[in-house]
């Protein structure tokens, strides 16, 4: 009985602070959105970018702040559905397979270590590649795939959850500015890749909101909700 | 082959056929979020049908664009409406980059949803 008392406490402590991340991002979007809608000029250069992202970004947002339940199976389908429903322009479609690629491979309960940080990223990896027939350099797919390299390559280090996101932050700075060279459209224009920074943007947001977040956890955990 | 006027100089007509039309939409096709592959074409037949082309049927409007019909197969699990929207604005774009020409139409018709092979 204590202990279902005590799951529910976590699982809504964590659902609070699933919320916070995602509403840090979505703030830090809608101050970037012209700077990212300003770069936009791959595939079409209609500078939608930025705004396709926050309002894909605000779709999460508003579900979260929907949901009370705590059965983390339904939560992840509502949160799959309304990113589906709602994700808007090719980076806001991305960006919601991303999602739903670490929301399915977060682990259902117990801290985000080394390992499972690495799972997430790989099925959010895969989830982004899986819809493409050939995907092309310089692109927001680009970088999903270098921040799983680092997260593959720092998974036996003995990090924070804190330290392990300053270290993708750090290696998605050095792979956006490398898809200025990746794309010629993107080296003629001399820009960096739109969705590549919005995707930054996010995780630079979460990263941070994480460090100054209160600690509800020994380890402060990037999953959902316990069961 | 039936083909469209780019340009007319005192030297001659410079054209550009229904096929290389067909090649550029199909080109930019591979590289569309969510396209995970193409039609068997589009079927419908029509009196100033220019040529058809795994899934892409490019027609000369009586206006003077271009009309194309996109037959697409769509990863399983996207938003078809919004995937299809970024499919009709990226080929036409893409169409009306490299030739100069007005793409007047442009038709999906998603075939099939799948996972990539």
């Amino acid at each position: 009985m204590s202990d279902t008392k005590t799951d529910l406490k976590a699982a809504s402590a964590e659902l609070a602070l699933v919320r916070r991340l995602a509403t840090s991002a979505l703030e830090a979007l809608e101050r970037e959105r012209q700077r990212i809608d300003g770069l936009n000029v791959y595939p079409v250069p209609d500078g939608d970018t930025g705004m396709n992202l926050v309002l894909t970004v605000r779709a999460l947002v508003e579900e979260l702040d929907a949901t009370e339940s705590s059965a983390p199976a339904a939560f992840r389908r509502d949160l799959a559905r309304a990113l589906l429903m709602r994700a808007r322009g090719t980076s806001g479609v991305i960006l919601a397979q991303i999602v739903r690629g670490a929301v399915e491979a977060a682990p259902v309960s117990g801290p985000i270590g080394g390992r499972a940080l690495a799972t997430m990223l790989e099925r959010s990896r895969d989830a982004a590649y899986s819809a493409v027939a050939k995907p092309a350099e310089g692109t927001i797919l680009t970088m999903m795939r270098e921040l799983t390299d680092e997260a593959r390559e720092q998974r036996r280090k003995g990090l924070s959850l804190e330290q392990r996101l300053d270290g993708l932050v750090e290696r998605g700075e050095a792979a956006l500015e490398r898809t200025r060279e990746q794309s010629p459209v993107l080296s003629e224009a001399g820009v960096v890749d739109a969705g590549a920074a919005g995707l930054l943007v996010c995780l630079r947001a979460i990263s941070s909101a994480l460090a100054g977040a209160p600690v509800v956890a020994p380890v402060p955990a990037l999953r959902l909700v316990s069961p | 082959m039936e083909a469209v006027q780019l340009q007319e100089t005192p030297l001659g007509q410079l054209l550009v056929s229904s096929r290389a039309i067909a090649q550029i939409a199909e080109h930019s096709l591979d590289e569309c979020y969510g396209v995970v592959g193409l039609g068997r074409g589009a079927r419908i037949r029509r009196a100033f049908a220019l040529r058809r082309r795994h899934g892409v049927e490019v027609i000369l409007s009586e206006q003077g664009g271009i009309e194309l019909t996109l037959a697409v197969v769509i990863a399983y699990g996207l938003n078809l409406a919004e995937v299809a929207a970024t499919v009709r604005s990226r080929v036409s774009y893409e169409v009306e980059r490299v030739t100069g020409l007005d793409v007047a139409r442009v038709e999906v018709r998603i075939d099939d949803v799948r996972h990539k092979d």
